[in-house]
C-alpha cells in the first residue's frame, strides 16, 4: 500500500506540472529577416534600404522596425547616423533574389529617427543609433516572405569597416515588440568600397568615298545653263562621307584651273567666278562655270544635318559657287556631329557667252577630300 | 493478521499439492496461480485479465479494462523511475548556428553498457539564465524554463507529445533547437520518463539532469570587392577601345566579388549601374547597357560571370541573366546592368568563400561618338537573409 501511495503521489505530480500555466515567453524570432543598404561602403549615405521580412507571431502586428546600432557588432567603435524624417516606402522593384517576395500588405508609411525623436528607437535593443518605425502594415501571414524598400531612409553608414548588428522587429500598434531578428550587414571601405568605375573609349573613325572619278556636263550653249548629271547623265556624282566624330567633318573642293578649257580651243576658257563668300549668280549667253554641291540621301544615325559655306550655298539653278584661286582648297560643307553618312552631290554648272569656242574637250579635275574633326 | 496471512499461504499450498481445485467464491475464481518467485504472469483465462500475483506480498486490486491489452500490477510494484539524463553534446554547428542548435542526448545512463530502455521519453527544457545554485548536479527547474516542442521550436508550456524518445530526438545524429537568438547564452537539461517495457514497469520520472551551457553563434556577414588584372586606378575596370570592328571587346580586368554568412537562408549579392550604359560626359552618348547577344547587336555594354565558386556551405550561383560567359562564334550573351537593383549571386543557404568573377564586355556601333571618357559606376551590395 504505501508503494502504491507512492506511485499515486509519482503520477499526481507529473499531471499538476503538466498543469501549470504557461509562462510568458520573451520576443521570438521573426521567421527571416534581411536588411540590404543600396549603399555598404563607410560614410555612404544609402539612398535606398530594401528588406525582407517573415513574421513568426502575427496578431496584432501592424509596424515593423528596422533598428540601427550605434557600435560594431563587437560592441566597439560608432555605428549609424539616423536622421530624422519620413521616408517614403514602396513594394516594387523587388530583385529576384531572395525569391519567392510578395509585397508587404497594407498602406505603408515610414518614420526615421533617432535618441533624440521620443520613441522612436523604443522598438530596438539597446545601443541603437535610431530607427525606422514602418507603419500600416495590414493583415500579414506568417508564411510569406514579405519586401519593401524604403526611400530617403536618412540613414548614413558608419565610418569603419566592420560588421553591424542592425537588426528588424515586428511591433504593435503600442509599439511593443512581438518578435525580432539581428539582420547583420557588411559596411565595406569608404567611398569606393562597394562600387567600381568601368572606363571605354570609342576609337575615332572616319569614311569617305566618291561614287565617280569622272562628271559631265551636257552640251552647253548661249542659251542654256547646264548642270552635270553624272557620266550616264542619269545620277549624280556624289561623295558620302561618315565619321563618329563628335564635331563632325568638313569637306574642301579645289579646282586645278579654275576654269573648263579646251586644249583644242585654249583661247575660250569657261572661267569660274568671284570667290567671295557669296554663290555667283550665272545666266545664259554670260561665260561662268562652277561648283553645285547640295544633300542627297540624308544620314540615318546623325546628329544635324550637313551645312554649306556661304560660297556653295547655291539654293537655285542660277547660282553656282566659285572656286578659291589659285588652286587652292575651300571648304564648301561641314557637319557639325557624327553622321552615318552623308551623301552629299557634287554637281557642275556652266553657262558659255556666243564667243566660246565651240569643242567637247572643255575639262578641269575637281579635288575633293574631307577630314574629321576629332 | 499475521495468522491469517500464514494460514491463505497455507490453504495455497494444499490447494495445489492436496486439493488440486482452484479457489473460487461465487463472484470471482482463480484461474491459474503458482509459486516461486512471483507466481504466474500474465497466466490469463480471458482476454481481459492477468494477474501478477507472488507470495508474502499483499496484492494490489486487479485492474479490469475492456481492452486486450490491460493487464493488473498487482503484487510487487516495480516502481522504476528513470535514470537522470543528460545531454551527451551541444554545438553550434562550429559557428554557423546563429538562431539554433544543436545536441545530442546522453543514452547511456552513465555507462556505454547500460542504454535507456528505446521507449524512455525525455523532456528538454531550456532557459535564457540559470539560476540554479549548481547546476552541474540539479534536478530542479529552471527559473523561467521554456520547453522544446517536436518541431524543435520552444515555448514557456509542455504537453504529454513533447516527451519524445531518444530516437525521435535524433538517437545519436541528435537534433536542433530553434527559434533562437544569436549570440546568447543557452542553458539545457532534461529529464526522463522511463518507459514501459514490460508489464511490471511503470512510468515514474527522473528528475532534471546537470545543465549544459551553450550559445548561439553570433550571426555573420562579410563582403568583399577587388579587381583583378592588369593594373588600373583603384576600383576600375578598363575596357579596350572599341573601334569599328565587329566583335565586342572585354575588360582587361575582372571583378571578384566574395560574401560569407551564417545567414540560414543564405545571401545574395547585387549590382547597379549609375548611367545605364557606357557613358560619355563630353559627349552625352551613351552606348546602353542590354541583356543581349552582343555578337548580333549593333551597340551594347553588360556582364558576363566567367566562375562561381564557394569553399563550403550552399551552393553559391549566379543569378540570370549573368549566367552566361563567353563568347563563340554569333553567340556573346551578356546581362544588363542598369539603375535597376539586380540580383547578381545567391545562396540559398550558409555559405563561406562565396566567390564570383565578373567581366564586362561592351561593343560600339561605327557612329558611337568618338570618345575617351566613356564611363558607368557600378555598384555591388550584399545582404544575408537571416
Amino acid at each position: 500500500m504505501l508503494k502504491n501511495k507512492r506511485r499515486l503521489l509519482a503520477a499526481a505530480s507529473l499531471v499538476f506540472s503538466l498543469l501549470l500555466p504557461s509562462l510568458a515567453a520573451d520576443a521570438a524570432q521573426l521567421g527571416q529577416g534581411s536588411i540590404s543598404l543600396s549603399r555598404l561602403a563607410a560614410s555612404a549615405t544609402p539612398a535606398s534600404i530594401y528588406v525582407t521580412i517573415k513574421f513568426n507571431t502575427t496578431a496584432g502586428v501592424v509596424k515593423a522596425a528596422l533598428c540601427f546600432p550605434n557600435t560594431k557588432a563587437d560592441g566597439t567603435g560608432a555605428g549609424f547616423t539616423v536622421g530624422t524624417g519620413t521616408p517614403t516606402v514602396v513594394t516594387t522593384g523587388a530583385p529576384n533574389t531572395p525569391s519567392g517576395t510578395v509585397a508587404l500588405p497594407g498602406t505603408l508609411t515610414a518614420a526615421s529617427g533617432n535618441a533624440a525623436a521620443a520613441g522612436t528607437i523604443a522598438a530596438c535593443p539597446t545601443g541603437a543609433a535610431g530607427s525606422i518605425i514602418i507603419s500600416g502594415i495590414t493583415a500579414p501571414n506568417n508564411t510569406s516572405l514579405y519586401e519593401f524598400t524604403v526611400n530617403t531612409p536618412n540613414v548614413t553608414n558608419p565610418t569603419a569597416v566592420s560588421q553591424y548588428n542592425t537588426s528588424l522587429a515586428s511591433l504593435t500598434t503600442t509599439p511593443t515588440v512581438v518578435d525580432t531578428d539581428t539582420t547583420p550587414i557588411y559596411i565595406t571601405t569608404p567611398s569606393t568600397g562597394d562600387q567600381v568605375t568601368v572606363t571605354g573609349t570609342v576609337a575615332p573613325n572616319f569614311t569617305f568615298s566618291l561614287s565617280s572619278a569622272t562628271d559631265v556636263i551636257p552640251a552647253v550653249d548661249p542659251n542654256s545653263i547646264q548642270t552635270s548629271n553624272g557620266p550616264a547623265g542619269n545620277n549624280p556624282v556624289f561623295m558620302t562621307v561618315a565619321t563618329n566624330s563628335p564635331l563632325g567633318y568638313t569637306a574642301y573642293v579645289k579646282s586645278q584651273n579654275n576654269q573648263l578649257t579646251s586644249a583644242l580651243h585654249p583661247g575660250t576658257p569657261i572661267t569660274t567666278g568671284t570667290f567671295d563668300g557669296t554663290p555667283d549668280t550665272i545666266t545664259a549667253g554670260t561665260t561662268r562655270y562652277g561648283f553645285v554641291p547640295s544633300t542627297g540621301t540624308a544620314c540615318s544615325t546623325c546628329i544635324g544635318v550637313p551645312a554649306y559655306d556661304s560660297e556653295f550655298a547655291v539654293v537655285d539653278g542660277t547660282h553656282i559657287g566659285s572656286f578659291a584661286a589659285s588652286g587652292a582648297f575651300a571648304s564648301f560643307v561641314s557637319h557639325a556631329n557624327y553622321t552615318s553618312g552623308d551623301q552629299i552631290y557634287l554637281k557642275e554648272r556652266d553657262a558659255v557667252s556666243a564667243a566660246v569656242a565651240q569643242s567637247n574637250d572643255y575639262t578641269d579635275v575637281l579635288t575633293i577630300v574631307a577630314a574629321g574633326n576629332f | 493478521m499475521k495468522w491469517v496471512s500464514v494460514s491463505s499461504n497455507l490453504a495455497a499450498v494444499f490447494g495445489v499439492l492436496l486439493f488440486a481445485s482452484l479457489p473460487q467464491t461465487s463472484t470471482y475464481k482463480l484461474q491459474s496461480y503458482g509459486f516461486g518467485s512471483g507466481g504466474t504472469a500474465n497466466n490469463t483465462g480471458t482476454t481481459t485479465y492477468s494477474l501478477n500475483g507472488i507470495s508474502g506480498e499483499i496484492s494490489g486490486q486487479p485492474t479490469k479494462t475492456g481492452t486486450a491489452s490491460s493487464n493488473s500490477g498487482s503484487g510487487y510494484i516495480v516502481d522504476l523511475q528513470a535514470s537522470v539524463p543528460q545531454l551527451a553534446s551541444a554545438d553550434n554547428g562550429s559557428g554557423q548556428y546563429y538562431n539554433k542548435l544543436h545536441f545530442v542526448i546522453d543514452n547511456t545512463q552513465g555507462n556505454s553498457s547500460n542504454t535507456y530502455p528505446s521507449d524512455t521519453t525525455f523532456l528538454i527544457s531550456v532557459s535564457l539564465s540559470n539560476t540554479l545554485a549548481n547546476p552541474a548536479v540539479t534536478t530542479s527547474e529552471f527559473a523561467s524554463p521554456l520547453y522544446l516542442h517536436p518541431d524543435g521550436t520552444l515555448s514557456a508550456s509542455y504537453t504529454t507529445t513533447d516527451y519524445q524518445t531518444y530516437s525521435a530526438f535524433g538517437g545519436n545524429s541528435g537534433s536542433i533547437i530553434v527559434g533562437l537568438t544569436q549570440n546568447t547564452n543557452y542553458y539545457i537539461h532534461l529529464k526522463a520518463t522511463s518507459g514501459r517495457s514490460g508489464p511490471q514497469r511503470a512510468y515514474a520520472e527522473s528528475g532534471y539532469g546537470p545543465t549544459t551551457l551553450q550559445a548561439t553563434a553570433p550571426a555573420t556577414i562579410s563582403f568583399g570587392l577587388s579587381i583583378v588584372g592588369p593594373a588600373a586606378p583603384p576600383n576600375t575596370v578598363v575596357i579596350p577601345a572599341l573601334d569599328t570592328s565587329t566583335l565586342p571587346k572585354t575588360s582587361s580586368q575582372t571583378i571578384n566579388t566574395t560574401l560569407t554568412t551564417n545567414g540560414a537562408s543564405g545571401g545574395d549579392v547585387y549590382i547597379k549601374g549609375l548611367n545605364g550604359g557606357l557613358k560619355s560626359s563630353s559627349t552625352g552618348y551613351k552606348i546602353a547597357a542590354l541583356s543581349t547577344n552582343l555578337d548580333t547587336a549593333t551597340e551594347g555594354f553588360g556582364a558576363q560571370n566567367n566562375s562561381v565558386t564557394q569553399t563550403s556551405g550552399s551552393t553559391y550561383n549566379v543569378v540570370a541573366p549573368y549566367n552566361v560567359n563567353g563568347c563563340v562564334a554569333g553567340t556573346c550573351p551578356v546581362g544588363i546592368i542598369d539603375a535597376t537593383n539586380r540580383s547578381l549571386y545567391t545562396a540559398t543557404g550558409p555559405v563561406t568563400g562565396g566567390a564570383g568573377v565578373l567581366a564586362l564586355l561592351a561593343k560600339a556601333a561605327t557612329t558611337d561618338i568618338a570618345a575617351s571618357d566613356y564611363q558607368e559606376v557600378l555598384t555591388f551590395t550584399a545582404a544575408a537573409n537571416f
